[in-house]
């Protein structure tokens, strides 16, 4: 059977989420957005642990559900589906390596809640779990790989969004040049890295170490209408069994959705906060300085795998998946009716059209445009149109900014405009 | 000539202490000047030059100091070392008591003590403590007057004698009268020709009377300290025997260590400068050896203890680079990712009273930035419940579970941390059976509440205070609540020991290696005090050439704020 899959995301126990990233708002957003299987997230947490222990239950396919009682959200009829939890969590790993401050981010998916709390009293006697739904520790990566093998050989171990600057494993700031430079001896005990949002598989793919690695995605959502902007899809049978076999072996994994990667935060190089963006090239004519403040421009994405590649631009290796690239609807929506991605406006229309014709998912990329141009804006089917044929403008995201997206030219909206005027 | 292994790579003074082997020797080890690296040279020296293992004593403080200095002696001696006796103070009394007497006793620790003492004094835990103090005293003071007068102190030794049980002071007090009396203890004491006895300013008259009671069949006495870090005046010990030991033992050969290779030349000399204050002590000349950059002493003056937790939780920050996403988008600035190799253990905040603690635990939660407070409140809470459930371990009741047993062993507790922990405890071993699982609850709790505080593995920020910081060294060191009042510290009107406290300033100075912070606030309400916080006099001590002043007022404070925003 085939499933969406998003396992990385965080509870309103971690930094800067929203307070409605509760199991029942979790449960609730994976029916709109379309997802079968989400992770936890936050498990390391105390209040987290004992929020889903109380509210979720083990069910036989080795995920959780929710528990019948809290199922008492508003779902649209087309929307309703089966949701299940995987518990993860992710571990911020700040450390010390080859004379280095080394700084990465990795995601932990347990079997069961057992072995969440095997890794939470091992990682209670070296920092704080309390302070973040994603602690901070002072412990290297490989460390944190050997407890998580430690606490059952069927967890599996990611290392999460693996190419921004600050805080993954091949980051320009503080990570590493290769796997195994991190993991050492543990290197075959990573099967997977998470690309990120500023980053797609055929930039991943210019690495021939990552050939038998499975390239993942995940949302990393902090808020309910983030969830899935990043995804798996299986092909496989819906169980924890299921989805680390399919991870591990890339049998049964079939393609990721992904944003397209100019739109991630860390794409392009430059400086925020100096309106600096610049392509690779341009940072190596500076000299990697900051023309405004003088100080090291951050480098983005793109530039790190130029810098890793040893393959060229437009290489594929065999058997790799393959990989959708999408625009969440709320934005789409957004660009057509030129307002606020999380307007009054956008999200009426956004229930409109999930309402009539099912999750967001389907709608992104199997539902005819004819039926949603039937319920919804012209507009926005066309916008759907040129995203699925990869007809957008994006101006690339650098230092933390998101990129921008323009799916129409000016012209585009007025002809269209016109066009409206008629009906 | 050939050089000897044993004596290589050290320096002259360090040469002269592992050489001079017959004869009363005092070694003044300043801080960072290899004391532990010397006294073990000078064991692998002793062995090669035919000395019985069994001859060697080397008495320390702390467990941690012998483990460390019985690891390092087998490190570099290897097979050779077996039998030397490196122990604590305790250790030794122990092992001689069982080794003369033949007889076990039971030891009581301090609970069981306090458990005895509240019964004689009417039955409060108060009066039970005050009551320990007071017998403690006794002990340690070797205060003959007490011990014939005191009617509390004589009928807690009788209860003590029926129990056939000793409390730790006991294990010095006993050895020294057996010394005097029984010949048993005298061929005990006659097999240590060599005796070394570390931290030597920290020996209080019991103690005293210890080593001059085994001085009696050997001279060759070997001690090693710095009166400049005798911090444990309240404890009972007293500089004084340290600067006295050259009359005591006739003479004595002194030999001072005066290599630093721990801190800048800048904290080296700003912490000499305050130091020679003292009259109490053996003067001295040390130069630093490492060549690293010298950063000036940075002094931060904030609006609040508040303020001063987060000035602090910043400057970690500057250093270690951007802690999260989070923090990078708060950033007015792009983050500069520099060279730098810094880790959390690499920093550690020091303060003078564990009440100064909260705010800047506080700071920390807040910032995410793992630490741990040494002698925290936490680990002692754990390690009672470890007790609580060993006791419970032989007494399991028909149908609890480690859920019920675990509920009511932790029912006290309403920290969320220890909370968590509890549910994690259940969560992972509830599917044993009870047994098996209770007694994996306990040893992942022992892991939790080791013997000693400090675990240099922990990769996290170090809280502590000056007391507990000595011996330890860390790259960047905070010094918190610098303040008139508090460092040196006074209790109401009466007035503390200034030059007891200017050590203990100096211990924490000395404890860095690269960088080191001074801060104060204007105003404190962590300390009984309310506005109009004063420097501490101790800052004047110091050369204003090595002083980088940073004020962080209020008012500054507010100001940024806006401006922040604007850029958004
Ligand atoms: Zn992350
Ligand atoms: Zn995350
Ligand atoms: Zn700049």
């Amino acid at each position: 059977m085939s499933f969406i899959a998003d396992l990385h995301i965080h509870s309103r126990f971690s930094r800067a989420t929203s307070p409605d990233m509760t199991p029942e708002g979790i449960w609730r957003w994976a029916q709109l957005k379309g997802i079968a299987v989400i992770g936890t997230g936050d498990f390391t947490h105390p209040g987290w642990f004992k929020e889903i222990a109380d509210k979720l239950e083990p069910s036989e396919n080795g995920l959780l559900t929710l528990k019948k009682q809290y199922r008492n959200q508003d779902i649209p009829s087309s929307c309703r589906a089966d949701v299940f939890f995987m518990v993860t969590g992710e571990v911020s790993c700040i450390y010390s390596k080859d004379g280095k401050t080394r700084k990465v981010h990795c995601i932990l998916m347990v079997p069961d809640m057992q072995t969440a709390a095997r890794i939470n009293i091992t990682l209670s006697k070296i920092g704080n779990l309390k302070s973040d739904g994603r602690p901070i520790l002072g412990l290297d990566a490989r460390e944190l790989l050997n407890i998580t093998l430690d606490a059952s050989p069927e967890a599996l171990f990611i290392p999460a969004h693996a190419w921004t600057p600050h805080f993954s494993v091949f980051g320009a700031a503080s990570g590493f040049n290769s796997l195994s430079e991190c993991f050492e001896d543990l290197t075959p005990y990573v099967f997977s890295i998470e690309t990120g949002l500023s980053s797609d598989p055929p930039m991943n793919w210019r690495l021939s170490s990552l050939d038998n690695i499975t390239l993942i995605s995940n949302s990393d959502a902090h808020s309910p209408v983030k969830i899935g902007r990043e995804a798996n899809i299986f092909e496989t049978e819906v169980s924890y069994r299921g989805i680390t076999e399919a991870i591990k072996t890339k049998k049964g994994f079939r393609n990721t959705i992904e944003f397209f990667p100019e739109e991630g935060k860390y794409h392009y190089d430059g400086h925020r906060n100096c309106g600096i963006c610049l392509a690779p090239e341009q940072t190596k004519a500076y000299d990697y300085i900051c023309p405004v403040c003088k100080k090291r421009i951050t480098i983005g994405v793109m530039h790190r795998v130029q810098t890793l590649a040893d393959r060229d631009n437009g290489s594929r290796p065999e058997g790799a998946p393959d990989y959708r690239s999408i625009i969440p609807l709320n934005e789409v929506i957004a660009e057509a009716l030129k307002t606020g991605q999380n307007s009054k406006a956008v999200m009426s229309e956004y229930f409109k059209i999930i309402s009539n014709l099912g999750p967001e998912f389907k709608i992104l990329l199997e539902t005819p445009l004819d039926d949603i141009g039937r319920v919804s804006h012209p507009l926005i089917s066309e916008a759907i149109k040129r995203v699925r044929e990869n007809k957008i403008h994006i101006s690339p995201g650098y230092d933390g900014e998101y990129g921008r997206i323009k799916i129409f030219e000016e012209k585009d909206i007025k002809v269209n405009s016109r066009q409206m005027s008629l009906f | 000539m050939t050089e000897n292994p044993i004596l290589s790579g050290l320096n002259k003074a360090q040469i002269k202490a592992v050489t001079h082997t017959e004869g009363p020797l005092l070694v003044v080890a300043g801080p960072g000047t290899g004391k532990t690296h010397t006294i073990v040279r000078r064991i692998a020296y002793l062995l090669d030059i035919g000395v019985k293992p069994h001859e060697i004593l080397a008495i320390t403080f702390t467990n941690r100091a012998a483990r460390e200095m019985r690891e390092r002696t087998e490190a570099f001696t290897g097979q050779k070392g077996i039998g030397i006796s490196i122990v604590t103070f305790h250790m030794f009394g122990l092992n001689m008591l069982r080794h003369i007497t033949g007889r076990e006793f039971t030891l009581i620790g301090r609970d069981e003590q306090v458990e005895i003492l509240k019964d004689l004094t009417g039955g409060r835990v108060k009066d039970g403590l005050d009551a320990l103090d007071k017998i403690s005293k006794i002990k340690n003071l070797f205060d003959e007057k007490g011990m014939e007068n005191n009617s509390i102190y004589q009928r807690y030794q009788a209860i003590l004698r029926d129990m056939n049980a000793l409390d730790l002071d006991d294990l010095i007090l006993l050895p020294v009268e057996l010394l005097t009396r029984d010949e048993k203890a005298w061929s005990y004491g006659e097999m240590f020709r060599y005796i070394m006895i570390d931290e030597y300013q920290d020996i209080n008259p019991s103690q005293y009377r210890l080593i001059k009671a085994l001085s009696r069949f050997t001279w060759n006495i070997c001690a090693v300290g710095d009166s400049d870090q005798a911090i444990y005046a309240f404890r009972g010990a007293d500089v004084e025997n340290f600067l006295n030991f050259e009359r005591d033992f006739h003479g004595a050969e002194v030999v001072v260590l005066d290599e630093n290779y721990r801190s800048s030349g800048i904290i080296l000399e700003a912490s000499q400068n305050l130091i020679k204050n003292n009259t109490k002590r053996i003067k001295k000349d040390i130069h630093a050896i490492r060549e690293i950059e010298n950063i000036p002493i940075k002094l931060i003056s904030t609006y609040d203890e508040r303020a001063e937790a987060e000035a602090i939780v910043r400057e970690i920050e500057n250093r270690i680079g951007a802690i999260s996403h989070f923090h990078i988008m708060q950033a007015k600035q792009s983050y500069d990712y520099g060279e730098g190799s810094y880790r959390f253990s690499d920093f550690a905040i020091l303060y003078r009273t564990n009440s100064q603690s909260r705010k800047l635990k506080e700071a920390f939660v807040e910032a995410g930035i793992p630490f741990k407070v040494i002698g925290d409140t936490d680990s002692r809470v754990l390690k009672q419940i470890e007790e609580r459930l060993k006791n419970r371990l032989n007494d399991i009741s028909h149908g609890s579970t480690l859920e019920s047993i675990l509920e009511e062993a932790f029912s006290s507790v309403e920290d969320d941390e220890l909370t968590g922990l509890k549910r994690n405890l259940i969560f992972a071993y509830r599917d044993l059976p009870v047994v098996e699982g209770l007694s994996r609850v306990i040893d992942e709790l022992s892991l939790f509440t080791s013997p000693d505080a400090f675990d240099p593995e922990a990769d996290a920020v170090h809280l502590m205070t000056l007391h507990m910081s000595k011996g330890l060294e860390f790259k960047v060191v905070f010094i918190a609540g610098v303040e008139d009042g508090i460092i040196p510290y006074r209790l109401s009107q009466r007035d503390g020991d200034d030059e007891e406290e200017r050590r203990l300033f100096y211990v924490g100075m000395t404890r860095a290696r690269d960088e080191l912070c001074l801060c104060y606030c204007e105003n404190r309400s962590d300390h009984g005090k309310g506005t109009g916080q004063r420097p501490s006099p101790f800052i004047k001590e110091i050369p204003e050439a090595y002083i980088k002043h940073m004020v962080l007022s209020r008012r500054e404070k507010a100001k940024k704020k806006p401006r922040q925003q604007r850029l958004f």
